[in-house]
C-alpha cells in the first residue's frame, strides 16, 4: 500500500514538473500589450497597439485581438419585386464587437491559422445565430462583410515581426491600429504559440478601452440625465444661431 | 491629431474640416430656401459613417441653430409671418404626435422604412417636376408681354378655400384663408416630420408656395420659423427618447450652418425667385433620385444593425 502510495505521489510529482516545463518552453514567456488601456478622449482618432514577447526559436506565433461578446439585432435584406426590403431580422448571439488575427510573416499563413481554429471563419462556431429564415452561412458571410467595412474584423498577414531575444529565445513584436469606432470594453489578447502547424500553448492579456474626460461626461449625461442633456443641447443651438444673427448684424451694418 | 475629433454618442471620429464645410454647405440652403436641410445632411452623414440613428437625431439638433439663426435675418427683413407661424405650428405639433403613434403602427407591420422611403420619392417627384416645369416656364416667358385675361374664372381649389369658415386675413402674406387650411397643412407636415426625422421646410417651401399662395419672400422665414419649433422637440425627444442627440456632431455641423444660413439669406434677396425656385427643384428631384436608387440598386452588405431609421 504504502509502494503504491508513493508510485502515485512521484508520478503527481513528474506531471507537475513536466507541465511545468512545457509552460516554460512552450508559452511565449513574456507578453506585454502596450498601451493596455486606451482612452477615448475628445481626439481620440484611433490607437497603434503593440503586442510584444518571447517564443523559442523554433516557434512561431499568431496573435488574436478579440473584443468584448455581444448580442445584437440585424435586419436582413432582400429583394421582393424591383425593391430591396427588410425581410426579416435576425438575432447573433456572443459576437465579439472586433476581431483582428494578426499573422506571421510567410505564406499560408492564413491557412495555417485556419487549421488550428484561429481566425475570422472560426468565429461561425461560437456566435449563434437565431430567429433567422436565411442560411445561417450566408448571414455569418453578411455580419463579417458588415464588420470588415467598419475596420473591426480583419486577418492581417505579415502582422508579426521577428528579432532576435534573450537566452537563444526569438523576440516579437505585432502592431495593429485599432480604429476610432473601436468599441469600448474588455478586450483579450492572445498569442499563440506554433510548432510544425501544431498548436502548442497560448498566453492572454487583457486590454480595456474606456472613455475619459469630456467624451465620458457627455455619454454619461446623455444615458443618465437624458432630458437634461436634450434641453441642454437645445438651448446651446439656439444659443449659437442668435450668437451668429448677432455677429451677421454686426457686420451688415459695414 | 488635432484635425480629428471624437463623437461620445457617434461613437466615431470625424474630420473637423469636413463636419463644419458640411454644415455651412447645408446652412447656406437653409437660409437661401428655408428648408432645414436634414433630407441632405442626414443621407451625407450616413455616408461618412455616422450610424443613421445619430445622424437623423443630432442633425435635427444643428437645423435648431441654422433655422434660429436664417429665421432671425428673416426677421430682420420682415420676412416671417408670425401668425401664418404659429397656425402651422399648432398643426404641426398635433400631427407630430399623430405621425410618433403611426410610425408605431407601421414598425409593428414591417417594412415601415420602405414605405416611408416610397412615400418620400413619391412626394419629392411630384414637387420636385411641378416646381422645376413651372420655374422653367417663368424664366422662358421672361421679357414676354403678358396678354391680360379679360376674365379669369376660379379654380375650385380657389372655390373650396373660399368657402370654408372663418376666413382670416394674414397681412404679412397679403392673403385671406381659413385658419383651418394652415392648421390641416401643418399637421400634414408634423407627421411627416415625425416620421421622417427631418424638419420637413422642403416640403413645407412648396406648399406654402402652391397652396396658401404667399409670396416667396415670407414662405422662407415662415417655413423657418416653422421647421424651428419642430426640430426642437425633435431634438428633446430623440434625445430623451432613444439616446441618439450627438452633442459634438450637432456643435461641429451648427458652427458650419449658422454661417451658412446668414450667406444664403443674403444670397436668397439677390437671386431672382424664379432662379431660387427652380435650383430648390433640382434639388428636390436629385435627393428623390438619390432615394430611388436606395430602393432599387443591389446594397452593398445585406446586414445592417436594426433601429437604422
Amino acid at each position: 500500500m504504502r509502494r503504491f502510495a508513493l508510485v502515485i505521489v512521484l508520478c503527481w510529482a513528474g506531471l507537475g514538473f513536466a507541465s511545468a516545463g512545457f509552460a516554460q518552453t512552450d508559452a511565449p514567456a513574456v507578453l506585454t500589450v502596450s498601451p493596455d488601456v486606451l482612452n477615448v478622449g475628445l481626439f481620440f482618432s484611433g490607437w497603434e497597439v503593440a503586442i510584444t514577447g518571447e517564443i523559442s526559436v523554433s516557434q512561431d506565433v499568431v496573435v488574436e485581438i478579440i473584443g468584448p461578446q455581444l448580442n445584437s439585432l440585424f435586419d436582413v435584406k432582400g429583394r421582393i419585386g424591383p425593391f430591396w426590403l427588410t425581410r426579416e431580422k435576425v438575432d447573433l448571439e456572443n459576437a465579439p464587437a472586433l476581431y483582428i488575427l494578426l499573422l506571421p510573416p510567410g505564406p499560408l499563413w492564413k491557412q495555417k491559422a485556419a487549421a488550428l481554429n484561429l481566425g475570422i471563419d472560426n468565429l461561425k462556431q461560437r456566435i449563434g445565430i437565431t430567429r433567422s429564415e436565411t442560411d445561417a452561412d450566408d448571414i455569418f458571410h453578411m455580419f463579417v462583410k458588415l464588420k470588415r467595412s467598419e475596420k473591426l474584423y480583419g486577418e492581417l498577414p505579415d502582422a508579426v515581426f521577428y528579432s532576435a531575444g534573450e537566452n537563444g529565445r526569438r523576440r516579437f513584436t505585432a502592431t495593429c491600429r485599432l480604429p476610432s469606432s473601436t468599441p469600448v470594453g474588455k478586450y483579450t489578447v492572445k498569442a499563440t504559440t506554433i510548432v510544425n502547424g501544431n498548436r502548442v500553448a497560448e498566453l492572454s492579456r487583457g486590454l480595456t478601452v474606456q472613455e475619459v474626460g469630456f467624451v465620458e461626461k457627455v455619454a454619461a449625461m446623455a444615458s443618465e440625465r437624458r432630458l437634461t442633456y436634450g434641453v441642454a443641447a437645445v438651448l446651446i443651438a439656439l444659443f449659437s444661431g442668435a450668437l451668429m444673427g448677432l455677429l451677421f448684424k454686426g457686420s451688415g451694418r459695414h | 491629431m488635432p484635425w480629428t475629433i471624437y463623437l461620445p454618442i457617434a461613437q466615431h471620429s470625424v474630420s473637423l474640416p469636413i463636419m463644419v464645410g458640411l454644415g455651412f454647405v447645408v446652412g447656406l440652403l437653409s437660409g437661401m430656401f428655408g428648408v432645414g436641410g436634414g433630407f441632405l445632411m442626414t443621407p451625407l452623414l450616413i455616408m461618412i459613417g455616422i450610424p443613421p440613428t445619430v445622424a437623423a437625431a443630432s442633425d435635427s439638433n444643428q437645423i435648431v441653430a441654422a433655422s434660429a439663426s436664417g429665421m432671425y435675418a428673416h426677421y430682420r427683413l420682415g420676412n416671417v409671418d408670425f401668425k401664418m407661424g404659429m397656425y402651422l405650428l399648432i398643426g404641426g405639433i398635433l400631427g407630430g404626435t399623430g405621425g410618433v403613434q403611426i410610425i408605431k403602427i407601421l414598425k409593428a407591420m414591417g417594412n415601415a422604412d420602405f414605405l416611408i422611403k416610397i412615400t418620400y420619392v413619391v412626394m419629392l417627384g411630384f414637387v420636385g417636376v411641378y416646381m422645376f416645369q413651372e420655374s422653367l416656364q417663368a424664366l422662358r416667358a421672361t421679357g414676354i408681354p403678358k396678354a391680360i385675361p379679360a376674365a379669369v374664372k376660379d379654380s375650385l381649389y380657389v372655390r373650396l378655400m373660399r368657402a370654408l369658415p372663418w376666413q382670416t386675413r394674414f397681412d404679412k402674406s397679403g392673403i385671406v384663408l381659413s385658419p383651418f387650411v394652415p392648421l390641416f397643412l401643418g399637421g400634414l407636415m408634423g407627421m411627416l416630420a415625425a416620421i421622417m426625422g427631418v424638419g420637413g421646410g422642403f416640403i413645407m417651401v412648396p406648399i406654402m408656395v402652391y397652396l396658401l399662395r404667399m409670396p416667396m419672400h415670407v414662405v422662407v422665414g415662415t417655413s423657418l420659423f416653422q421647421v424651428l419649433f419642430t426640430c426642437i422637440d425633435v431634438t428633446i425627444m430623440q434625445a430623451y427618447s432613444n439616446r441618439t442627440v450627438d452633442f459634438i456632431l450637432a456643435l461641429l455641423l451648427l458652427i458650419g450652418s449658422t454661417f451658412g444660413a446668414q450667406v444664403g439669406a443674403r444670397l436668397s434677396t439677390r437671386l431672382k425667385e424664379d432662379q431660387l425656385k427652380i435650383f430648390l427643384a433640382s434639388l428636390v428631384l436629385l435627393v428623390m433620385v438619390k432615394m430611388l436608387l436606395s430602393l432599387v440598386l443591389t446594397p452593398n452588405i445585406l446586414l445592417s444593425y436594426h433601429g437604422g431609421h
